[in-house]
């Protein structure tokens, strides 16, 4: 795909113009909703293009064959503690972690510590089991933590032998 | 909470000052693949982003709240939906879920939107079906779905 500012640029043009005909019946909601945009959207620039930069320098300098040796099929359950310590060391929403994980998958990552890293980087962060700690009680949160982090390994290799013949598909370029 | 990004852009302009240091060409290939993946990445991003703000202001937290006083299985279902909806970071899903447990919300209900609101979201699937593919997307989701209603159900238990 060529790089070009069009289509991010129609987007942002038919978002304002939706926000405008949101404005005539409702300009609460339309200013509240384009605040929220605003706000999401530097959340999201204040991480992206560090990763995104992280993200090339990975890919241009790192052999296949460590990552392929690390996460790979054989990695066994050093590969799984490597997934989970990727996906709770870092920050951002979900979606922060997704070039992450095809640039893994790329490199020869196994698609269950794909899954294992995405829901780590989700749900497990030990700064946000403070914070859950502090609105909800620890017991909850390790409970809650005690629970998940079992499921998501769980997951992970459920997912893989449920995907086992469809591995085609995800060997996509990333970005594309 | 501020302290990540500018840890992060350090840690990226660091990584681009070595690299050029061993080998300018690579780094500008290296940059010009970034630059790439962020312009494909941006059209998604700013429709998801803009989907969720306007979820968040048509569905208030005070609204959200009052909505949930529902006790049983309807609040348990209802906030496990609402959750597997949006994609909300944890700084903006705890607070919240805070003030809802105040007002009245179960535990067990809590746990399983959390886990939901973190690791499941239709807003954001088409962000990922584009990193992974459709079938990968829904079968990931929907396990994670299936794991965040069995979270709550089981912290119903032992809660």
């Amino acid at each position: 795909m060529r790089p070009d500012l069009k289509r991010p640029l129609l987007v942002v043009a038919i978002i304002l113009a939706a926000h405008l005909a949101l404005w005539i019946p409702s300009p609460g909601l339309a200013a509240q909703s384009l605040r929220n945009w605003g706000q999401g959207l530097v959340d999201v620039l204040v991480i992206v293009p560090s990763v995104l930069i992280l993200i090339g320098l990975f890919d241009a300098w790192v052999p296949k064959e460590v990552v392929a040796r690390n996460l790979g099929r054989t990695s066994g359950v050093r590969g799984v503690l490597l997934a989970l310590l990727l996906g709770t060391g870092a920050a951002g929403p979900i979606y922060a972690a997704f070039p992450i994980g095809a640039a893994l998958l790329g490199k020869g990552a196994r698609p269950a510590n794909l899954v294992i890293f995405l829901g780590a980087w989700a749900t497990i962060k030990l700064p946000m089991l403070m914070m859950e700690s502090a609105f909800l009680g620890i017991r909850f949160a390790l409970l809650r933590l005690a629970l998940t982090l079992p499921g998501i390994i769980a997951c992970g290799f459920l997912m893989e032998a449920l995907l086992s013949g469809h591995t085609a598909e995800l060997r996509t370029s990333p970005g594309d | 909470m501020a302290t990540f990004p500018i840890l992060l852009l350090t840690t990226a302009l660091g990584g681009v000052a070595l690299s050029a240091a061993n080998d300018g060409a690579r780094t500008r290939a290296a940059l010009k693949m970034s630059a790439r993946s962020g312009l494909g990445l941006l059209p998604g991003l700013l429709a998801v982003l803009a989907g969720v703000g306007l979820t968040m202001a048509a569905v208030p937290p005070a609204g959200v709240a009052t909505l949930f006083q529902a006790h049983g299985a309807v609040g348990f279902f209802l906030l496990a939906g609402l959750g597997a909806l949006l994609t909300i970071p944890g700084p903006v899903a705890y607070p919240l879920a805070g003030s809802l447990h105040r007002m009245g919300a179960g535990l067990p209900a809590l746990a399983s939107f959390i886990t939901t609101l973190t690791m499941v979201g239709a807003l954001t699937a088409p962000m990922e079906i584009k990193a992974f593919g459709r079938r990968f997307t829904l079968l990931r989701q929907s396990l994670s779905l299936v794991l965040a209603l069995l979270v709550g159900a089981l912290m119903g238990g032992l809660l």
